[in-house]
């Protein structure tokens, strides 16, 4: 009696089962529905009914493997892909997993992915992109190399993947490996804020020295104002260009414009240049630039004769050229004086002598006067002309001072 | 003063310079000779050259 009523609850227990088992109804004219307008090529009838059917029973996969294939025909590959996957891991052993598998496939290759060319035996494929390449790829807590990371085989299951690069956030994601499929993480990495503190280090000085060779019995003024040397010979300044004046009794005043940095000793040589030797170094320049300008007055002269010959010379032939010759050459004297050849060749020779001489009296000035400029600008002391290079937007040299 | 003067001199030079040549006997046609003084240009020495003593004689009589 026993036996009989645990068959019949047994019995019962397994029809109702089976019963939970088959799919509702609604279920199935849904899917059916959705399959049917697929097939016709309307999908977004199909995808209402699928995905109402889906939500009807969310563990079947006939729903979203159609769904994928409705996606795919809309060319919507990142949701082909879900649904896909949906369908795999509702049914992993469905006689239609190939088709879904490549269904999967083919979604992913249209997005430009890599395909897996391994081996799945039973496990499945993870590969990893993110935003910056060359981050330090973890997957399940080992080190997988730097991204990108291309399908590699790996066992299914949850796993943790991590993303780490300097400079930027680490990113972390947790996805679960399907079988037969690759599995794809995309880690997007933030730029990390970057700041730096310097703390203040006590021992780096606020000033910088100056010391001054060859000052021993002058007087030395730094900024204009007298200045008393530390037990070492140093002045200590503060930071930036500072102008130093030496005084030596029978010497031209040194000065000079120095840079102090902070913590740095500058070192300057006063040069000692006695008055007299100025005097007759500038002397000699005025003589220099006297003589060059006296050169070019001459160059000038020759050069206004030579061109006042030429002009005659020019005069003489064209008027020579003009003259008739049908005309008896006495009866055109009273209209222009005759100029024979050797006439016009000996003020045409004349002519370039003088315009040699010219041009060479020019090339002594300019010799002269760049001596003269030389010794002035380069004389030890206070300097009546500076010339310097210029540099910006166009080249040229800059003179500063007067001549004399 | 002195820039005035260096000016004059710089302008005097610049004119010498690019200042045509003085003449010469060269030629292409007798047109460029003194054919009044009996001279001719010389088509292969391209020089003007006298053909006639006695029309180079200035103030002969012909």
């Amino acid at each position: 009696m026993i036996g009989r009523r645990a068959v019949a609850v047994a019995v019962v227990g397994l029809a109702v089962a089976v019963a939970h088992a088959q799919p509702s109804a609604g279920f199935l004219a849904e899917f059916q529905a959705g399959t049917d307008a697929y097939r016709l090529g309307d999908y977004a009838t199909a995808r209402a009914h699928l995905e109402r059917a889906a939500a009807i029973d969310p563990t079947l996969p006939g729903p979203p493997r159609f769904l994928a294939a409705v996606d795919a025909a809309e060319s919507k590959w990142d949701a082909c892909i879900e649904h896909a996957r949906a369908a795999i891991v509702a049914n992993p052993t469905s006689s239609e997993i190939g088709a879904t598998r490549k269904l999967h496939d083919d979604c992913r290759a249209a997005l430009g992915r890599p395909g897996f060319t391994g081996d799945y035996a039973d496990g499945g494929a993870l590969a990893i992109t993110t935003s910056v390449a060359g981050a330090a790829l973890t997957v399940a807590g080992l080190k997988a190399g730097a991204s990108p990371l291309p399908p590699r085989a790996i066992a299914l299951g949850t796993i943790t993947v991590r993303a780490d690069k300097a400079g930027w956030r680490s990113a972390e994601a947790t996805v679960t490996i399907i079988p037969g499929v690759v599995t794809d993480v995309v880690l997007t990495l933030d730029e990390a804020p970057v700041g730096v503190e310097l703390a203040p280090d006590p021992g780096v000085p606020t000033h910088g020295w100056l010391t001054i060779d060859g000052a021993a019995d002058a007087a030395i003024t730094i900024d204009g104002q007298a200045m008393t040397a530390d037990d070492r010979g140093r002045y200590p300044l503060a930071p930036g260009d500072h102008t130093i004046e030496v005084r030596a009794a029978g010497s031209i005043p040194f000065r000079r414009r120095v840079r102090i940095d902070r913590g740095q000793e500058q070192r300057v040589v006063a040069s000692r240049v006695s008055v007299a030797d100025h005097a007759a170094r500038q002397r000699r320049a005025t003589i220099a630039l006297a003589t060059g300008g006296g050169l070019a007055i001459v160059g000038a002269a020759l050069g206004w004769l030579a061109l006042d010959s030429a002009d005659q010379a020019r005069d003489w032939a064209a008027l020579e050229r003009l003259r008739p010759s049908t005309v008896p050459l006495p009866d055109t004297v009273g209209f222009a004086p005759i100029h024979t050849r050797a006439d016009i060749d000996a003020r045409a020779d004349r002519a370039r002598t003088l315009g040699w001489i010219s041009a060479g009296a020019y090339v002594a000035a300019a010799a002269a006067a760049a001596t003269g400029i030389y010794w002035l600008s380069t004389a030890p002391g206070p300097h009546r002309l500076e010339v310097a290079p210029t540099l910006g937007d166009g080249w040229g040299v800059a003179v500063r001072g007067a001549l004399p | 003063m002195i820039r005035v003067v260096c000016a004059l001199v710089l302008a005097a030079g610049g004119c010498a310079w690019f200042d045509d040549d003085p003449p010469s006997r060269a030629c292409r046609t007798t047109r460029d000779c003194f054919a009044a003084q009996g001279e001719t240009c010389n088509p292969t020495t391209m020089q003007c050259e006298v053909v006639d003593a006695a029309a180079a004689a200035p103030g002969e009589a012909p």
